[in-house]
């Protein structure tokens, strides 16, 4: 890292007013000839510092390119899709010449995504973000993404699935042991001061935390409903999820979801009972 | 990102100074626009100032209060017109040949 211009300065003013042969050089003014001599030399190490450091910079790039293609690769090459936009000839990225960066970060619709390795080939799982929250891809720009995959991919991988799917859908039944000066008996705050409950908030508010392709556990949602003001117990009685048209199937522990994400899709979908209790010494 | 145009006779280190008010700039100013610190600039094109913090708010309030536009840029050319002699001719240029 690049010392800055004052830095190498005054550590070669320091050189100076230690050296016993440059003792005569003690004029205090600022605009002293061997200050700014001191001045001229850290600006030119100053450049050759920051130049090591684009030079860093351009090999770890070229390193990094010659890497072999891991899983990695393929998460971040898949965020880098553009749509609308055309690769460059017989290369893997585009040409952004002529495009505003905001421009460049629009066609950038992939959010998020997740590769994992199949007994044959790759699962690609993509995401974007429509209004702050995850959702699935459109089919024309599905259509889009897998040509552009198609195209860069490594030649023998084979087949690359790609998706991108509506959420899974989450079922919760709960019962809230709650403190009865802070939440009323339909889960509400009795000040007012919020119109939503907040049990329920905070299902939704973790759910959408949750890393892309990362595991529901039960138990650290727990964890996150005691957070909430005026909970004592939060108790998960009934957990169940589904992905695409299949049936609920109950979980206890974890649940990893298919699309990479699950979400509460019918306010009915999560039922919670309120029950008060008072704090438990 | 916000633009610069380019007066005659200055190099990336003026742009630099009268953007962000100090030298430190001067590689950022290099990077967005992908050219070298030492680069002869063309006036009258426009360049990109990068996304940064102005360094030294004194000097780019200064530089602008007085309304003064650092122009140090010293071309091959501009060298050779200061000095001159035979060192510095070029034919059909200011050494003709008859």
């Amino acid at each position: 890292m690049a010392r800055t211009i004052n830095e190498i300065q005054e550590d070669i003013i320091r050189q100076v007013k230690a050296s016993h042969t440059l003792a005569p050089l003690n004029s205090t003014s600022k605009t002293a000839v061997w200050r700014m001599w001191t001045y001229i030399v850290a600006v030119s190490t100053w450049a050759l510092e920051n130049l090591f450091d684009q030079h860093k910079v351009e090999i770890n790039t070229l390193i990094n390119e010659k890497a072999p293609h891991s899983l990695r690769w393929y998460a971040n090459k898949a965020k880098e899709f553009q749509y609308g936009s055309e690769l460059l000839k017989d290369e893997d990225y585009y040409d952004n010449t002529g495009l505003t960066t905001e421009q460049v970060q629009e066609r950038k619709i992939i959010a998020y995504s997740a590769v994992t390795e199949q007994s044959k080939g790759l699962r690609l799982k993509v995401a974007r973000v429509v209004n702050g929250d995850l959702n699935a891809l459109l089919p024309v720009q599905l259509a889009a993404f897998r040509e552009y995959m198609s195209r860069i991919k490594d030649a023998g991988v084979n087949p690359l699935h790609i998706e991108s799917k509506e959420p899974d859908s989450l079922k919760l039944t709960l019962h809230v042991y709650f403190n009865p000066l802070v939440l009323n008996a339909n889960g509400y705050r009795l000040d007012g001061t919020s119109r939503e409950q907040p049990v329920r908030t905070q299902v939704k508010e973790y759910l959408k935390n949750q890393p892309f392709n990362g595991t529901l556990v039960l138990a650290y949602l727990i964890d996150a409903l005691q957070q909430v003001d005026g909970v004592v117990i939060p108790h998960i009685t009934q957990a169940q999820a589904r992905y695409g048209d299949l049936p609920y199937t109950p979980f206890d522990v974890k649940y990893n979801p298919d699309a990479g994400y699950l979400r509460i899709i019918d306010e009915d979908d999560l039922q919670i009972f309120y029950l008060p209790q008072s704090v438990i010494k | 990102m916000e633009t610069v145009k380019v007066k005659p006779h200055q190099c990336l280190g003026d742009l630099a100074l009268q953007g962000k008010g100090s030298m430190q700039a001067l590689f950022d100013f290099a990077v967005v626009n992908n050219c070298s610190i030492t680069d002869d600039l063309v006036a009258g094109n426009t360049l990109l100032v990068p996304d940064i913090a102005v360094i030294d708010k004194r000097i780019f309030q200064q530089l602008r209060d007085a309304a003064v536009i650092p122009a140090n840029g010293f071309t091959a050319a501009d060298e050779a017109a200061m000095k001159g002699g035979i060192g510095y001719m070029g034919i059909q240029i200011d050494c003709r040949v008859s």
